[in-house]
């Protein structure tokens, strides 16, 4: 019996390290599901997630060392470009859609308004040869790494091996990217019994689960799907969403549904930031849903709000702000200094 | 001296040896022409030069009355037709097989596993960056026919997600003996696909699943 029991122990310890093991950097916030991203392929590792960190602020992943992640996806705006419609890219190109904010990504399945990327370490080759974005190849950076003493000898620290390979760089890129996790919002802290909703926020927050946590599911505040929000379809960008991917016609003006987490950070709004303020967003949803072929159920029950509504509405919404997480030093940039000690 | 004649003969027979191992050639063709890359052609009325052919062959196998022999521990395999290496596959099989399957193109699992590295390491210029998914066969070229900038053509043919979905099986029956040639009969593509119509192939799309519908016919096996 007691040999069973100490087999059983062992059994027990050796299973919670494994789940120690495969996540020891993995900040799990305790009211979020089960990540998507599987870990046991690309291992968090801390001098890894600090290559990624250098990567994602450095400008040679452009073709003339001009833009880096970072350019359209800035720490201080949770990782999105506030203030531009559309993003900016090289040659001062504009691309056709908002950049998106970057964080919970262990959660996502698809990346980019229109899923088109389809895991994490693959997402980064889209905005590297992009010709709007970072005008490059993987070949090409692959080059440049190779050419720099710092990323030579940064790389074989990492993966005890000096090759600079594109999986190497895709999954460097990942592990930073993994790390942006936004869990520490005063709805965060509602959750776990450490503050309380005033009677507006809490009145917002019914409000919420009553007509958005469909698509907006809490606590990722989206379930991360595609879908038609009745925008009307602007002439000037002919933005057909999913569709561009899947040529399907029921797929025609689908976009991903966004978190609504640290919307302050992230104005403007939608795939292609046509709206400014979060009043413009709420009255598209009670005023202005354009029917469109797709007949999402959104539009057959447009939200009802009475206008006190809309501002309690608000009030929650500002909630999901987490100034923690968008003012996290250890997200900005640092500068890298090979001789330097960490 | 006695021992040096020894490792000699030895290294003999394990040269013989490596010989009996059965591999499969692939041979561009065009007609009865092998084709070589920046080359012209006629075909009809039309001058074709192909400036590049590469593809993916995934879970080749062999068989020998219905059983499964051999299959390479290498799942897929980049087949480009301006590296004569890649061209060639080994097996380390010296049994003989009268059919062998393969897909081309990549399996939707493959094609949803993020950063992979060899074969299909995104640096051959066979993986889409703007929607992830590999590209299962790509020929590119310029035909006096093709409407577009410079007469050019680009035939990227890929997509795993349904309707689109373009992986390929491929079925060869034959007597195979040491090095077996399976040929790439460019031209048959040229009988089906009007090049005046259809040169601008680089998504998945009803065009990609027509060039991909016939890419089982333009594998023969010769003797």
């Amino acid at each position: 019996m007691q040999k069973f029991l100490v087999i059983f122990i062992c059994a027990f310890l050796m299973l919670s390290f494994d789940y120690i093991a495969s996540y020891p950097l993995f900040d799990q916030p305790p009211h979020f599901p089960k990540p998507i991203y599987n870990f046991n392929k690309n291992p968090l590792d801390s001098a890894a997630i600090e290559l990624g960190r250098a990567l994602f602020y450095d400008p040679i992943l452009s073709r003339d060392n001009s833009i880096s992640c970072a350019s359209c996806h800035s720490p201080f705006n949770a990782f999105a470009h506030t203030d531009h419609d559309l993003s900016h890219g090289i040659f001062d190109s504009i691309g056709t859609r908002n950049a998106p904010a970057l964080f919970n990504l262990a959660w996502h399945k698809l990346f980019m308004w229109d899923g088109a990327i389809n895991h994490l370490d693959v997402q980064a080759l889209a905005p590297i040869t992009s010709h709007k974005e970072m005008g490059s190849s993987i070949k090409e950076v692959i080059e440049k790494l190779n050419a720099s003493k710092e990323y030579k000898s940064r790389f074989n620290q990492v993966f005890k091996d000096p090759k600079i390979t594109s999986s190497r760089i895709l999954k460097a890129l990942s592990q930073f990217q993994l790390t942006l996790i936004s869990a520490g919002s005063k709805y965060d802290l509602v959750v776990s019994g450490k503050d309380q909703f005033t009677h507006q926020e809490k009145n917002g927050y019914e409000l919420f689960l009553k007509n958005c946590n469909s698509c907006h599911q809490e606590p990722l505040f989206s379930n991360y799907t595609i879908q038609d929000n009745g925008l009307p379809l602007d002439s000037t960008l002919n933005d057909l969403g999913r569709f561009n991917i899947s040529q399907v016609e029921s797929d025609k003006m689908k976009f991903k549904v966004p978190s609504l987490r640290n919307l302050s950070y992230t104005y403007p709004y939608m795939h292609d930031g046509r709206f400014r303020s979060l009043k413009e967003v709420i009255n598209h949803y009670t005023e202005r849903l354009y029917k469109t072929p797709n007949k999402s159920p959104i539009q057959d029950n447009p939200i009802k709000l009475n206008s006190n509504e809309k501002v309690d509405l608000i009030a929650f919404l500002l909630t999901l702000n987490d100034p923690n997480f968008v003012f996290d030093k250890k997200h900005q940039f640092k500068k890298i200094s090979m001789g330097a000690k960490e | 001296m006695i021992r040096w004649l020894v490792v000699f003969l030895s290294l003999l027979a394990i040269k013989a040896e490596a010989q009996d191992f059965h591999s499969i050639q692939f041979v561009p063709k065009f007609g009865n022409h092998h084709l070589e890359l920046n080359t012209e052609y006629t075909l009809g009325n039309d001058k074709i030069t192909f400036t590049n052919l590469k593809f993916y062959i995934a879970d080749l196998s062999f068989f020998l009355k219905d059983s499964l022999i051999h299959r390479p521990d290498q799942k897929v395999f980049l087949i480009d037709v301006s590296d004569s290496n890649s061209l060639k596959i080994f097996t380390n099989t010296k049994s003989t097989f009268d059919r062998i399957t393969f897909k081309i193109g990549i399996d939707s699992v493959t094609n949803v596993a993020g950063a992979l590295d060899g074969d299909l390491d995104p640096v051959h210029g066979m993986y889409w960056t703007w929607q992830s998914g590999y590209i299962n066969f790509k020929l590119e070229g310029i035909a006096t026919n093709c409407p577009a900038r410079l007469h050019k053509f680009y035939w990227h043919i890929g997509g795993y997600l349904q309707p689109f979905a373009a992986q390929r099986c491929i079925e060869l029956k034959g007597n195979f003996s040491k090095i077996k040639n399976v040929n790439i009969q460019i031209d048959e593509l040229f009988k089906y696909i009007d090049i005046s119509q259809t040169y601008n192939v680089m998504s998945p799309s009803v065009h990609a699943i027509e060039i991909a519908d016939r890419l089982a016919g333009i594998f023969k096996i010769t003797d």
